[in-house]
Order: structure tokens, then sequence, then C-alpha cells
């Protein structure tokens, strides 16, 4: 459970940390559809190289960035199988046959085309929240979605809500590891293979922790209006975004990233 | 009563006859209550749990309106909306829970949260902000994470959040009950220097009297009115006290059990005592050290059989990794069937990683470990070890769930499979051994009980296994003096039934008190296991560690320093009197 590094913020005061938050928010984005965008696994190599440049300027822990794909290893594991064991083709022969089963080597090559593509899309977005404070990162989306208020969406309050959200993300893993323990205690068993036994196994787990957020949302209302919050309305911010040098930078890094990637798909530039 | 007016002469809160219900309660809280506090006083208010603190607290800043009367900031009532930002501003609440009143998860974004609402400029955010981290000491932390701070760190960050506002009043609600007495401390030395050096009001809400006697002025609430309302002079009336559901402070308890008045302190107490003594005696006055040992029938009996043993216990957190951390060096204990062992040493010493061995929650890395027979460094049936030990952990009333009472205290027996009989018969004898009644509150939904009664429930869950051996990780936290003698008794109680208790406990008059042994955790080893009256004999060693000392100890030996003969062994305060009252 402690092992979720979604939202944990990893502080270092690394470049990474210090680039405009929209401008991350922007390459995360971008990020995101150039994995869908890739054609082949050179394109993949390309993306993996952004993330890798990134990750090392960035000086969080390898460790900590890989962590992130512990919570998608199954499904990785899984699409893999299915994709090897039931890929068919009319086309060509089955390369190796065993049971009822017929591999393929394309089927290979797409199953690690997939991996690679989950992966990819976790770390991204894992890498942000590690390197961007909750603060910082609503700060970036609110002016992402600063059109909207126009259409008198509230986005002030939706920024907010999300920033609290992940403020609350380790305190409500820590609770739920209290649960658990304080439950096994009284003989729970939490390790049926059986699904619905399973299932059922968490309500005195979830009951607990439903109270408890819904206690914690009542109390933290009241130390909200304490401090005299009134939503957008004359608000004023401490930290004021600026796109410096250093975003200049990278979003021209992102720019020939971005064309290299679109070159892969459509060939405009023919490399020999 | 008399209003102590020292202080200054402008009054920045008043409360005119002010009642207040909540909804669908049939009872007011609140009864036609009046109160004044003057600005730069510092003011204590004490009640039992459900006396009407914390609604006072929360009617200050207009977080709740009154029903009748009102509620005067500055001249300016809670009940007009225009004026709740500028009542707020000058009225800063600090809530009980360290975890539910930060909005940011970096220290100084979250203390920036007030004033940005407020809309000041940009430079004087960050100028209120290095201010106010600078006055509670957390300069440091202002770029780290919320989740790595202690309890104490994070509610000197809410103070700060607070400060930010340049509030003139600061009510603290109850904001140092959920703290070990490191982060306690911490938090009542900011609020101490906040009213002396800066000239804030203080208004704390609390219900332990060793914090309210740092105040000038202690108002006692009982059942929604005022009862006693003065200096320190209201400790001179204990029944009014002690039907308030509080406790006196050590030290005015012994004051008035021997009949002396007018002692506003522990020192005051010890020249007085000291002086009277000696003048009655001047005669046949002979200094006789430590030569006399109160007769205590805790003996350990070390002829019952052993029921937890453990040698060379090592526990290292993510081991192999940079983080690694020894939780547990090498610890050799065996507990004895019988034994109340108290557990003792700072937040982080190891005290729970070790508690958790017991039942398997934490899996044995390395050593041996053998409970109630099973050897859990080998095969063991999980089941049968936790049927065995008993666990209640901190606040165990977040564990409850289930639609009735009973049907939550059946849900361990249930987990052992026991028959519906059986099952039934445990769920009654465990409400009863909790001090409740089976008829009343058996149907109940476990979440419309009181705090207290929630808590006797969530033991009586525990129980209803019949363990062996009850293990218990501070199990008086949060409750105000009343409940924590409730509990305390119903445990040496059910201790009958379970024979082996284990207490982890950070209050060391408890531990004096109930404890037949002690073992004393520091930087996860066990440094020693001993009679309370061998450890507490060790003064240097306890504030070496910068652990409390039982306040019947720590008077004794100021006495027997001052050359009065007394034992040194004195374990509770009801002892000390005794023995004061033979001189």
């Amino acid at each position: 459970m402690r092992d979720i590094t979604f939202g944990q913020y990893y502080p270092s005061g690394s470049i990474t940390h210090r680039l405009d938050p929209r401008l991350k928010i922007l390459l995360v984005a971008t990020y995101i559809t150039m994995v869908f965008y890739v054609p082949d696994f050179w394109g993949y190599g390309i993306v993996a190289f952004f993330v890798i440049v990134a990750t090392i300027l960035s000086k969080v822990p390898i460790k900590s960035v890989l962590r992130s794909i512990r919570p998608i290893i199954f499904l990785v594991a899984f699409t893999s199988i299915i994709t090897i064991l039931f890929y068919s083709s009319v086309d060509s022969m089955p390369d190796w046959e065993w049971w009822i089963f017929k591999i393929y080597k394309q089927s290979l090559y797409t199953a690690g085309y997939m991996a690679c593509r989950l992966i990819l899309l976790v770390l991204g977005p894992a890498l942000l929240t590690l390197t961007t404070t909750p603060v910082e990162l609503t700060d970036g989306l609110e002016w992402w979605l600063s059109p909207f208020k126009l259409v008198k969406l509230p986005v002030h309050t939706l920024t907010l809500i999300m920033s609290i959200a992940l403020r609350f993300i380790p305190t409500l893993i820590e609770e739920t590891g209290k649960i658990i323990n304080a439950q096994k205690a009284r003989c729970a068993d939490f390790d049926s293979k059986n699904i619905i036994k399973k299932a059922k196994s968490m309500l005195p787990v979830l009951i607990p922790l439903f109270v408890s957020s819904f206690r914690r949302g009542d109390e933290l209302a009241d130390a909200l209006d304490s401090r005299c919050y009134n939503g957008a309305k004359g608000r004023t911010r401490m930290k004021q975004l600026r796109f410096g040098l250093k975003d200049l930078i990278a979003f021209l890094f992102l720019a020939v990233f971005f064309v290299a990637i679109l070159n892969l798909s459509y060939h405009w530039i023919w490399i020999k | 009563m008399t209003i102590c007016l020292s202080f200054g002469h402008y009054i920045v809160i008043e409360f005119n006859n002010v009642s207040f219900a909540y909804l669908g309660a049939v009872t007011p809280v609140l009864y036609n209550l009046s109160l004044s506090i003057e600005e730069g006083s510092f003011v204590a208010l004490c009640g039992h749990n459900g006396s009407g603190k914390s609604t006072i607290a929360r009617l200050c800043n207009g977080l709740l309106m009154p029903d009748k009367g009102q509620v005067l900031v500055q001249g300016n009532s809670t009940l007009d909306k225009r004026k709740l930002f500028e009542i707020r501003k000058t009225v800063g609440l600090v809530f009980q829970n360290p975890d539910n009143q930060t909005v940011a998860t970096i220290v100084e974004d979250d203390v920036a949260f007030g004033p940005e609402n407020i809309g000041i400029p940009r430079a004087e955010i960050r100028e209120r902000v290095d201010w106010a981290l600078q006055v509670v000491g957390m300069t440091e932390y202002a770029k780290g994470t919320h989740t790595r701070l202690s309890g104490g760190q994070k509610q000197r960050v809410a103070i700060a959040s607070i400060l930010a506002l340049k509030p003139r009043v600061i009510v603290l609600d109850e904001s140092t009950s959920m703290l070990d007495p490191k982060g306690r401390d911490e938090v009542l030395k900011v609020v101490q220097q906040l009213n002396r050096e800066h000239g804030m009001t203080v208004i704390m809400i609390t219900h332990f009297m060793e914090e309210a006697h740092l105040a000038d002025r202690i108002v006692v609430l009982n059942k929604g009115k005022i009862v006693l309302d003065g200096g320190k002079e209201i400790f001179d009336y204990k029944d009014i006290l002690v039907d308030a559901g509080l406790e006196l402070p050590p030290y005015a308890n012994i004051a008035s059990s021997l009949g002396l008045t007018g002692i506003n302190d522990e020192k005051n107490l010890v020249d007085k005592l000291s002086s009277s003594l000696k003048a009655q005696n001047s005669n046949q006055y002979v200094v006789k050290k430590n030569s006399q040992h109160y007769i205590s029938n805790e003996t350990t009996d070390t002829l019952k059989p052993v029921i937890v043993a453990a040698k060379d216990l090592t526990y290292t957190y993510s081991p192999k990794s940079s983080f690694a951390k020894v939780a547990l060096d090498s610890i050799d204990i065996s507990i004895n069937e019988g034994d109340f062992l108290g557990i003792v040493g700072h937040t982080g010493s190891g005290k729970t990683t070790f508690v958790g061995h017991l039942n398997a929650l934490i899996k044995m890395q390395y050593g041996q470990l053998v409970v109630c027979g099973l050897d859990l460094s080998s095969k063991f049936d999980f089941k049968s070890l936790r049927s065995q030990v008993g666990m209640v952990f901190q606040y165990p009333e977040y564990q409850l769930f289930d639609e009735t009472v009973a049907k939550d205290i059946a849900f361990g027996p249930k987990n052992i499979k026991l028959e519906q009989k059986e099952i039934e018969q445990r769920v009654k004898e465990s409400i009863h051994l909790v001090g409740l009644d089976f008829d009343t509150i058996a149907n109940k939904s476990p979440f419309e009980l009181s705090g207290g009664q929630k808590r006797r429930v969530a033991l009586a869950g525990v129980i209803a296994m019949r363990p062996k051996i009850l293990v218990l990780d501070e199990p008086t936290a949060g409750l105000d003096p009343k409940g924590k003698t409730e509990i305390l008794d119903l445990i040496v109680n059910i201790k009958h039934y379970c024979q082996t208790v284990i207490m982890i406990s950070h209050n060391m008059d408890e531990v004096a008190k109930y404890c037949n042994r002690v073992a004393l955790f520091s930087s996860s080893k066990l440094l020693q296991v001993s009679s309370p009256k061998e450890l507490f004999k060790q003064t240097q060693l306890l504030q070496s560690l910068r652990l409390d000392i039982p306040s019947s100890i720590r008077i004794a030996s100021k006495l027997i320093e001052m050359g009065i003969d007394l034992p040194i062994d004195i374990l509770s305060v009801e002892q000390l009197i005794e023995q004061l009252k033979l001189i």
C-alpha cells in the first residue's frame, strides 16, 4: 500500500521541479498523445529517451519513478499474455503451435508494443506529480482551464478539490493500513482466493474508511471556513507562475521531439 | 467566582446569554451562557467530553451561530454576515486532528492559504508566511511535505496557518489531545510564547489540568454551564471539578487532601510542606534518606508460566533499500502469565513494532519469538494466534463498521468460526465486561453512540475472542480524565478474565499506578524491564530520555531533597497523600 507513489511529491529542487507547471502540464499532455501516436519501437525509443532525460534531470530516485508502474504490472502481464495466446492472423502461418494455442511472431511484437505503451503512459504523469507540488499543479491546471470560466465553470473550486484530493492520498493510505491491521487482529481474512468472499471481506475496511473520510471532510470544511475561504473571489497568490528561459528551452526540446515522432508516423522528411 | 481582571481591559470576545442546540438534539449544549474574554489574556476552557467546549470554540468565529443571545467579536455580532470575514480574521481556530486542517501538501503553501483567501498582496503574503513559520519554529520545513512531519510539527504548522491571518485571538480546540508528550510540549511552548511575547489572546480548550494550569484564567464548564471561573484558586474547589468530570492537577490534589489552601504550583507545595513538616518535627527531626520503602502488593511472580518469550528479535523496515531503518534491535524479553506490562518510550522507539510482532501483524524477520506456545519463527496457525492475542489499537472506535453493536462485536468470534450460540454468549459477556447494558445497546448502530461508548464497544469486540493476552496501544488517548479512569478500571477488571495485559502508554502516572512491570524502549532497543519502582527510581535516566516521571515520584523526590523522610518508591498520588498524612 505504501508503495503507491502517484500523487506523492518528491522534493529535490531540480530543474524539472522548477519548470513552469503550465509547461509541464503541456509537456505531459503532448507526451501522452505521442505515446498513442508512435508507430514502432523506434518511436518508443524517442519517447523513452524523453522521459529518461526528464527523470535524470529531476534527481528523483529512479526507483521511486519505477515504483509507479507497480500497480499496472498485473494489467501489463495480463494483456500481454492474452495478446500472445489469442492473436490470430489469416495471412501467415503460426510460428509455434502448442495445444490449442497458435503463436505468431507478430503477436510477440504486438504484446511488447502494448506493454511499452502502458508503461510509458504511466511514467509521464507519475513524474509530473513527483516533481510538481499540488499547488503548482492546480495553479497550472487552472490556467489551462481558465477559458472555461467564460462558460461559468467553477474552475478554481474544481482545481482546489483536486489539490485537496492529492493532499489526502497519503493520509488515507495510512489510515487504510491501520484499519486493515485492526480487522486482521480480529481474525479477519483478507487472503481469500474467492473473489466474492474477498469483496465481502473488504467491507469492514471500506465502511470505517468512508465514515472517517466524511469526518475528515467535515473538519476540513471547518478549517477552510476558519481560514476565510471564499472561493476564487478576491483571492491572491503567493507564488506567481513565471515562464523563463529554462521553460523556453524545455519547450523547444519538446517541439523537436514532437516533430521527430510525427515524422515517424507520416514520413515528412526522409532520413536514409 | 471572581473574574481575574489583571490583564487588558478591552473585551475582545463577548458571549451574551448564548444558548445553542445542535439540529435535532433535545437538550441544548449551551444554555444562557455569558462570558467575556479580555484582550491579551490566556484562558483555559475546561470540561468533560460533551460539556460544550468545542461548541464555544465554533461560536467564537461564526462557524456556528447562537440560537439565542449573541456572540460579539470586537463589538461585531457573528450573526452579521457582512462582518463574518472580519471576525474570522480576528479569531483563528486550531483544531484537534493534525491531519484534517491542512489544505496543501507543501508546508509554506498551506500557511499561505489564509492570506491568499483574504486577498493580501503577493509580497506581503511571503512576509507573513516567513514570519508565521519562524514564530512556530518551522522555518526549515517550509518547503517540506506535510506527511513527513510529526504530529507536534503538524500542529505547529496549523498554528502558523492561523497566524498568517494576523489574528488577535487564537482558539485551540483540544489541539494537543492527539499528540505525544513531546509534541504536546512543542505546541504548548509556542502557545505560551504567543501569549507572552506577541500579546496574543489565547483560548485553550482542554481537559488536561496540567495544561489548564498554564493559563491565567480557568473557566470550567459542566453540561453547558459555567461552574467555575477564576485563577488557580479554582483548584480549591475539588468537588465542583470532579463533578464536572475533571480532576485536580496532582499538586492541587495533594494540597486539598492535606487541607492546604492557596497553593498555586508544585514548587509552592513542596516549599510549604517541607517548612511546615520541619517546624512540626523540629526537635526530633532526623534526616533518614530513603530508608523506608513503601510496601506494595505488586510483585513479579516469576513462577508463573512464560506466555511471551522473545530472543534476539530484530526487525528492519524496507531492508536492503537506502531507506532501511532498524525498528527493533535484538529484543530479549519474557512476559509471564498474569503480568500487567507497561511499554514506555518515545514515538518511534520501537514499541508499536514490538507489539505488532505479538500477533504477527508484522512478519518476523530475525530472532526467536514464542507467543502462547506458538513458535512464530516457523509455521503456525494465524487464527489461533490472533484469537489468543487480542489487540486494541489507538482510537479503536475508528474500526467499528457493522449495523449494530452486537454484530460488530460478533465479527471476531465469527471469524474464528464459533457456533452461533457461543457467539451470542460471548457478545453478551463482553458487553457486560466493558460496563455497558446489553438490552439498551446491542441493537443500536455503533455510529450513534458517544465517543466513550464507541471505545468500549471496540474493546468488547476484541475481548469477545477471549484472548489470553490483551494488548492495548494507548487506550486512554483523547479521553477526558473521567473517561480515562473508567477505561483503566475496566481494563483492571478485564484482566481477571484474560490474565495478561500489555499496555503502551505515554502517561507515566498510569503506568506507575497500574503496571507491575515496565519495558523501556529507546531508539529501537529494549533498555530494561523492571518493576515501576525500580524504573522510576532512575530519574536521571528518564530525564535523559526526556520521558516524564510520575507526578507522585517527582513531588516525593523533591520533598526528600528538602529533607523530608519519605519512601522514594511511591507510585501513586493516593499513596503519597497517605504517607504524608502519616507524618
